[in-house]
């Protein structure tokens, strides 16, 4: 069916899905097309995620899954239109799960994580990199210009909140001394600045620094993560952990998420769909495995579990930092 | 029809190696215009400066001076209060500031048919974009809206009976049609989930 | 020569890959699709981008990428459609279009505009497509050297140079519009800090104004006000000139075809300023050299041709820097580049090393969609004039449903209507005034990008500002500014006039050509 029938109308792909559908017999059949609300703009991180999983979503729903792009107040405009839809199963939310989590502290949303279900689909890891130019050879002396020269270490991120910016507080955090912030519009911009060498590093994203790696525009130093990272395509980077052992290497984990009055007919039929479409799409592998990312397709009670620690450490992060609004304890969530 | 034919006067702004202002009576109407959007200017921008200095300087977050909120907005309120000030003296110094604003002129403002036209349209768009859309079904609020703009309009004294049904069966079918296809394409074909 | 001539060779043989009747049929409907998203006010290219990728799913990845690239191409050409016939800018890449392209229309020579119009984007998409073939790999790198500085100043000549272009008689308007779109783009949150500006607590605030619905505001709906409100329907005459544009009589403008072309080029590349920004600085380039330069902003076709040439030679300009590095030029390429990774193709840096042939592919599917807008600009155009015919009565309501959903078409928030609505009234009140629309519409998008990168050139710089004046790049920005300032500046002008003379006094008077 993959080229009989690519017209690309409508109607036509309409007629595609509908026709793999039953093999998903599932209770909730929606009418009309499904809306995700990526609160942040087209082609970043977030939209890529959640349009890696559309088109399986769309076979296994049975109706188109409509990306609408709403950037804003670091995805506070998206997240509050999708709170005040319908609560019918939809409209769905997107996003970084940290970031769903650390509204209640910045202030610019009265909602927790716990009042949403999750669906994720993919983990991304952030890792620390500088410009080839640079005069820093490994991570160790990375953490010696931190302690020794903060003012000549301008360091690159997306903004805040961003997985960036969780990183490097999380790096100062375990082994002290300072950096200079300069915050670009986005994580890839974060990176381009780095490639030139406007800045001298940057702690964004591995998907979004993995053609510059590959090309060797970009040099990685340490990975936030609990292992080595293998980078298809380059080769190993070591873990952060090696020189800073308490340093939290979590992955920021993607997904959609819907708030928790839905019916339960919609939530039973998403957790199938996820199990046994989402966790053995090959789209959403092909996608992970070039991106970098890792397909962490978990929902419910699991992907809570995963994610509760990325948000007490983005919360206190932020809290650390001053940009909190609501001391994180007052919400019930203790340091970690 | 309410329209009277024939080709408008203006749109024919003076050749560019003169000064601003003509004598034309339609100049001294814009520099009383001039006078008082640089008295609205001024205001706007020692609002927006003063905005822009209450802003927060974040010391406690230790962040660089020079990259405070409010830097640039006072850098374009100052900028905007010196064209301000410049569109002031100029206008006065072609005597703007003299707006001779009397009953009289404010009458005639208000009885000039295109003023009144206007005000029409601004009632009815407004009405439908900002009040109907969304409170009752999108393509009920488009069919209404395109019916009542073409059968206000073009509604003159003195329609015979035939003729007011002529007119409200094209404004009809306007309507319908603009509403169906409108729905129709930004639904089905752009998939956008309609207010 | 042999390098250009293997080129040529991979590029024949990718154009013959996608002489397929199944190929040929997606150019078809999706260059149509685009030109009706462009010419539709509210929808822009990234959105029509965006909303076909959905569409693509399922389909191989040379045909998505296909058909990706003709509505792109197809939308930035469509815009200039509504920006003729109606004076609103179908996409903010059409804005310069409008000062030429209506008064024609208006003259009775909508035909001529919409052939012109037709002509400018399909040399522009040629020349933009030339340089994507040959030089990509070198003009990616090139990209780099616009920093943090460099954005500054772009963002300051815009408004400097649209505030003059709009307002000839009386530039003072044109900057205080430009100004005060730049202050609208200071509300909502801040990029450096996050702090909110001027939401007084609002979310809806918070991302600030957005410019779509402003754009259709203050061109579409405050159009409509003042439609309905002039005393006289606007003439209509009917088009008594071909549609088809005289080849003689667009080669005449060859130099400011491949001026445009290159300058719009130029602009792509450089990441984050895009179709819009090329129209605008082609067209000041234009006039800066044209020796018809009264005529602009009154009808002059070589004004037109320089919009429309510029914004379409962005095409593929804003695609090398895509394809080459990753980093998307403009943003309907932002979401290309996305579209690409989802169906598993991997642009950037090593794409020269790894699938070369792919270039040539996305080079072709350029084509092909210069290919389908060329064929729907002539055979188009005949239907479209009817528009004008319509009375206004009749028009209007439409027009402003149009404007209606399109700005909530985007991000399908009531409150853009509003915003709408707003932008509307404050536009219209301004036009009566004479204040230009186009610089306050330059003026929200350059906003953030001054704020930011203003704030940010002073952090790495530490407070130091000479990196903004003396960097290369900077050096040139600033000076042409403030010399644009200056010269609008009567009796600087004329010392100016009088000096230049002085200099050369066998040379004839400026405002001819000297060359």
């Amino acid at each position: 069916m993959r080229h009989g029938i690519v017209t690309g109308v409508v109607v036509l792909a309409l007629v595609a899905a509908v026709a793999v559908a039953p093999v998903l017999a599932a209770d909730w059949k929606p009418t009309k097309p499904v809306r995700v609300i990526v609160p942040w703009g087209a082609g970043g991180s977030t939209d890529q995620a959640i349009r890696a999983i559309a088109g399986d979503l769309e076979a296994a729903l049975g109706q188109p899954i409509v990306v609408v792009n709403q950037p804003g107040g670091g995805g506070a405009i998206g997240t509050k239109s999708a709170m005040d839809a319908p609560c019918d199963g939809y409209t769905w939310a997107s996003g970084a799960v940290k970031d769903l989590g650390t509204y209640i502290i910045t202030g610019t949303l009265d909602t927790k994580v716990q009042d949403w279900h999750l669906y994720f689909d993919i983990a991304n890891a952030t890792l620390v990199s500088v410009n080839p130019n640079a005069p820093i050879k490994d991570f160790a002396e990375f953490l010696d210009l931190m302690k020794k020269d903060p003012k000549r270490l301008s360091v690159a991120i997306a903004g805040i909140p961003s997985a960036g910016h969780s990183a490097i507080e999380a790096i100062k955090r375990a082994g002290g001394g300072d950096y200079k912030l300069v915050s670009y519009d986005g994580g890839n911009p974060a990176v381009i600045a780095t490639v030139a060498g406007e800045t001298l590093a940057t702690p964004q994203l591995l998907s979004e620094q993995i053609e510059m790696i590959r090309a060797k525009k970009l040099r990685p130093l340490a990975a936030l993560t609990p292992e080595d990272l293998v980078i298809e395509g380059f080769g190993t980077v070591p873990s952060a952990t090696k020189w800073l052992p308490k340093v939290s290497a979590q992955p920021i984990y993607f997904g959609i998420w819907a708030p928790k009055c839905v019916p339960s007919d919609v939530v039973q039929t998403m957790n199938k769909v996820w199990k046994e479409r989402i966790a053995t799409s090959k789209a959403l592998k092909d996608y992970a495995n070039q991106r970098g990312q890792i397909v962490a397709a978990y929902y419910g009670e699991e992907a809570f579990k995963r994610a509760w620690p990325t948000i007490l450490d983005a919360a206190w992060g932020l809290s650390d930092g001053g940009k909190a609004k609501v001391s994180p304890d007052k919400v019930g969530m203790p340091r970690p | 029809m309410t329209l009277r034919p024939g080709a408008g006067s203006d749109g024919n702004p003076p050749p560019s190696h003169l000064p601003p202002y003509d004598r034309s009576e339609k100049t001294a109407d814009m520099v009383k215009a001039d006078f008082l959007t640089g008295l609205v200017l001024i205001l706007l921008s020692l609002f927006v400066v003063f905005e822009s200095w209450r802003m927060p300087r974040l010391e406690h977050l230790k962040v660089h001076p020079l990259s405070v909120p409010g830097l640039v907005p006072a850098f374009l309120g100052i900028v905007i209060f010196v064209l301000a000030v410049i569109l002031v003296v100029r206008s006065v110094l072609a005597g703007g500031h003299r707006l001779g604003l009397s009953n009289e002129v404010l009458r005639r403002l208000r009885v000039e048919p295109g003023n009144r036209r206007l005000l029409v349209t601004a009632v009815l768009t407004i009405g439908y974009a900002g009040f109907l859309v969304g409170s009752i079904p999108y393509w009920l609020a488009t069919g209404l809206f395109v019916f009542a703009f073409i059968v206000i309009f073009e509604r003159r004294r003195g329609m015979t009976r035939r003729e007011y049904v002529r007119l409200g069966l094209v404004a009809a079918i306007l309507g319908a049609a603009t509403s169906a296809v409108v729905t129709w394409a930004f639904q089905s074909m752009f998939l956008v989930t309609l207010p | 020569m042999a390098a250009i001539l293997a080129n040529l060779n991979q590029f024949i043989s990718a154009i013959a890959g996608f002489l397929t009747p199944l190929a040929l049929f997606h150019v078809s409907w999706s260059t149509l699709l685009g030109i009706i998203i462009g010419a539709l006010p509210g929808l822009t290219a990234t959105m029509g981008v965006a909303l076909v990728t959905t569409l693509t799913y399922k389909l191989p990845p040379d045909l998505a990428i296909l058909i990706l690239i003709c509505v792109y191409n197809g939308a930035i050409y469509g815009g200039s459609r509504s920006a003729i016939l109606l004076n609103i800018p179908g996409t903010p890449a059409n804005a310069a279009t409008t000062l030429d392209g209506f008064p024609l229309a208006r003259a009775g020579r909508a035909g001529k505009a919409m052939g012109i119009a037709t002509s400018g984007s399909v040399l522009g998409s040629l020349i933009g497509m030339f340089f994507l073939a040959t030089v990509a790999p070198l003009l990616g790198n090139y990209a780099l050297k616009f920093q943090s500085f460099e954005f500054f100043w772009l963002a300051i000549f815009g408004i400097v140079i649209s505030g003059h272009l709009t307002a000839l008689e009386d530039p003072m308007k044109g900057w205080i519009a430009g100004f005060l779109g730049l202050l609208v783009a200071m509300v909502g949150q801040e990029g450096i800090h996050a702090y909110e500006r001027f939401t007084y607590g609002t979310t809806d605030l918070l991302g600030g104004f957005a410019l779509i619905p402003a754009m259709v505001g203050a061109f579409g709906f405050a159009e409509v006000m003042s439609v309905m409100r002039s005393p006289a329907p606007e003439v209509v005459q009917e088009a008594r000139d071909s549609i088809i544009p005289k080849l003689g009589e667009v080669f005449r403008y060859w130099r400011t075809i491949i001026r445009s072309g290159l300058i719009g080029t130029i602009i792509g590349i450089i990441p984050g300023v895009g179709e819009d920004i090329a129209a605008w600085v082609s067209y000041a380039a234009a006039r800066r050299k044209s020796p018809e330069r009264d005529r602009f902003g009154k009808g002059s076709v070589e004004g037109l041709m320089a919009a429309e040439t510029g914004n379409n030679a962005c095409v593929p300009g804003a695609i090398i820097p895509a394809l080459t590095l990753a980093i998307p030029g403009s943003a309907p390429a932002a979401v290309l580049l996305a579209a690409m990774f989802i169906h598993g193709v991997r642009p950037g840096p090593m794409v020269m090393v790894e699938s070369p042939e792919f270039v040539y592919q996305v080079v072709a599917m350029v084509f092909f969609s210069t290919l389908g807008m060329l064929i729907y600009g002539l055979t188009l155009t005949k239907p479209l004039l009817w528009v004008l015919a319509v009375p206004r009565t009749r028009l209007m309501p439409v027009v402003f449903v149009l404007c209606a959903i399109g700005s909530y078409a985007i991000t399908q928030r009531t409150f853009d209507i509003w915003v709408m609505i707003g932008f509307g009234i404050f536009g219209y009140i301004l036009r009566e005034m004479k204040y230009p629309m186009a610089p306050m519409v330059l003026g929200i998008i350059m906003g953030d990008i001054l704020d930011k990168n203003l704030r940010r050139g002073l952090i790495l710089t530490d407070g130091d500002l000479t990196p903004f004046f003396t960097r290369p790049i900077s050096l040139v920005l600033w000076l042409v500014t403030v010399s644009s300032i200056l010269l609008s500046i009567e009796p600087v002008r004329r010392g100016a006039q009088r000096a230049a003379q002085a200099l050369r006094p066998w040379r004839p008077r400026a405002g001819t050509e000297t060359r």
